[in-house]
């Protein structure tokens, strides 16, 4: 499998505590990854370790295939675009401006680039204005401008959807997608937000206290992807009763004493309410349900709270 | 290198701080003016040489100046800690402590020069002033020029590179206000006195300040390749 970055046994202490454990992620080539976990899990951490930020105490980050390093790492910091925490400027300068200093610095000099950076992320009429006076969404859309401008081969970002209306958290999708496909640019996005991270990656590396709890392909997420049927009653022993021997159902789930999950979904909806009731069975409410990315996420985080 | 220096002045506007030197050289003539006003009319001179003289006018200027220095650190370089511009500008392929140096000899630079010009600007106006209100007996010959066009240069080289000792200390915390009470503690310690008799007057004192000033502004970016770039 060919891998653009991967860490292996990444350790990071500050003063003796250990914040980043044993972290192993591999990041496919032309994918993109999302890296899911809770605030203060330790995602900036890592990404800031990605970027010779941070060094790690042990361990060690490959990127292109080659190992990052202090001092000699200059040409593979110019194949990756990012943006880490929030995006951050030169708050007196125009965002033109900053985008000029930032194609400087990486030895850019596509004078084209900048436009059509400003043209993807969709930010009109921002000349002669400095970016102390953006608004949020406007500085996370420059910042993922100046990510892109130099069309790195990884774009590593850090929450790029915060502070961002919902149209604008679509568009900045449609974009990442984008750059996905058409400029085959590998993309590694961390998110406390599940619902989009689900939407557009491929990989979910899921983490929490400082240790990488899975790593798993989406497709795999959506196999597993159970849909259920979810009865709410009362009579809960009567019920599982009707289901064994009259539905001759017997791949189900009691969650608690009013809760029932029937997973062998060959019987209809109707036809299960309709036998309970004619059952006399009082039914508060039944639903059809589908396992989410949410559920595997909080499961496995709940999963390591009671392991601990 | 320059190129590197370029865009430090390209991305602070520094360009907006010559207007601060004009201001500060105005604020230091009107000082020395009001000083020249106020003596005369207690019948003592503030000075009545030209020695005397160009000995205050160079104290005035150097404390602005160092303070000012100060000022450009905390922006060029605390600011960037501060603003965490700094996550940016460590992630471009660079070599940071080319970054970091760009940024010191910039301030360095500027105190340099404008040192010598204020102290050129000033001295000048107290002349011309002078043709006008003689309150300065002695002629200003050549000899006195000569001397002390150098002892402008030897000063204003000194004490560029003092100005950055600062740097080290603000760079400990990335403490902007610690970087400027360093400079005032230095001002203060070197240029109190009466009439010229101050520490900075013995010249063996700042030269040995300078050399620890380049040293310790090697210490502040020495490591800053291999340590965590922090945010506070």
């Amino acid at each position: 499998m060919n891998y653009i970055l991967r860490t292996t046994n990444l350790l990071k202490k500050y003063k003796d505590k250990e914040v980043i454990t044993d972290v192993n992620m591999s990041i496919k080539k032309g994918e993109i990854y999302g890296f899911l976990g809770p605030n203060g899990a330790g995602k900036t951490t890592i990404m800031k370790m990605m970027l010779n930020l941070i060094k790690p105490n042990s361990g060690e980050i490959e990127i292109f295939g080659e190992k990052l390093n202090n001092h000699k790492s200059y040409e593979t910091l110019k194949r990756i675009g990012s943006i880490i925490e929030y995006p951050v400027f030169y708050d007196k300068l125009t965002g033109r401006e900053n985008l000029e200093l930032h194609c400087e610095y990486m030895g850019y000099y596509d004078k084209n680039a900048i436009d059509e950076a400003i043209r993807i992320v969709n930010l009109t009429k921002i000349d002669n204005k400095a970016v102390k006076d953006f608004s949020l969404g406007m500085k996370q859309r420059l910042g993922i401008a100046r990510a892109i401008i130099t069309k790195p081969e990884l774009l590593i970002l850090d929450e790029p959807i915060n502070g961002l209306d919902p149209i604008g958290i679509k568009e900045i999708r449609d974009i990442l997608k984008m750059l996905n496909k058409e400029y085959d640019i590998t993309i590694l996005i961390s998110s406390h937000i599940l619902g989009e991270v689900e939407q557009i990656a491929d990989t979910i590396g899921i983490i929490n206290n400082g240790k990488l709890i899975e790593e798993v392909s989406m497709e795999s997420i959506r196999e597993n992807n159970t849909e259920y049927i979810e009865i709410i009653t009362k009579d809960c022993i009567r019920a599982t009763y009707i289901l064994e021997n009259d539905l001759h159902i017997s791949n189900f789930k009691v969650i608690d004493n009013t809760l029932i999950r029937i997973y062998d979904l060959e019987l209809s909806q109707k036809d299960i309410s309709k036998t309970l009731i004619l059952n006399e069975v009082e039914i508060e409410a039944i639903n059809r349900k589908n396992n989410t990315l949410e559920d595997h996420f909080l499961n496995i985080l709940n999963g390591g709270k009671s392991n601990v | 290198m320059f190129k590197l220096m370029q865009l430090e002045i390209k991305k602070f506007k520094m360009r907006g701080n010559l207007k601060g030197v004009i201001i500060a050289n105005l604020i230091i003539l009107a000082f020395l003016v009001m000083g020249i006003f106020g003596t005369k009319a207690n019948n003592e001179m503030l000075f009545s040489s030209w020695n005397d003289t160009f000995l205050v006018t160079s104290t005035f200027v150097r404390a602005t100046f160092m303070i000012f220095a100060a000022v450009l650190i905390s922006k060029l370089i605390i600011g960037e800690y501060r603003t965490k511009t700094i996550n940016v500008l460590f992630t471009y392929p660079v070599n940071r402590k080319k970054i970091m140096l760009a940024k010191l000899m910039i301030v360095a630079i500027f105190t340099f020069v404008s040192m010598i010009i204020s102290n050129i600007f000033v001295g000048f106006s107290l002349f011309i002033l002078n043709v006008f209100m003689n309150f300065i007996q002695d002629s200003l010959t050549v000899n006195i020029m000569r001397k002390e066009l150098i002892n402008i240069s030897v000063y204003s080289a000194a004490f560029a590179l003092i100005s950055l000792i600062p740097a080290y200390v603000g760079m400990i915390r990335k403490s902007g206000s610690s970087t400027i009470i360093t400079a005032i503690i230095l001002v203060s310690l070197l240029n109190s006195g009466n009439k010229g008799n101050t520490l900075s007057n013995i010249i063996i004192i700042p030269i040995i300040l300078a050399i620890i000033g380049a040293f310790f502004s090697y210490l502040s970016i020495k490591d800053v390749e291999k340590d965590d770039v922090i945010n506070f």
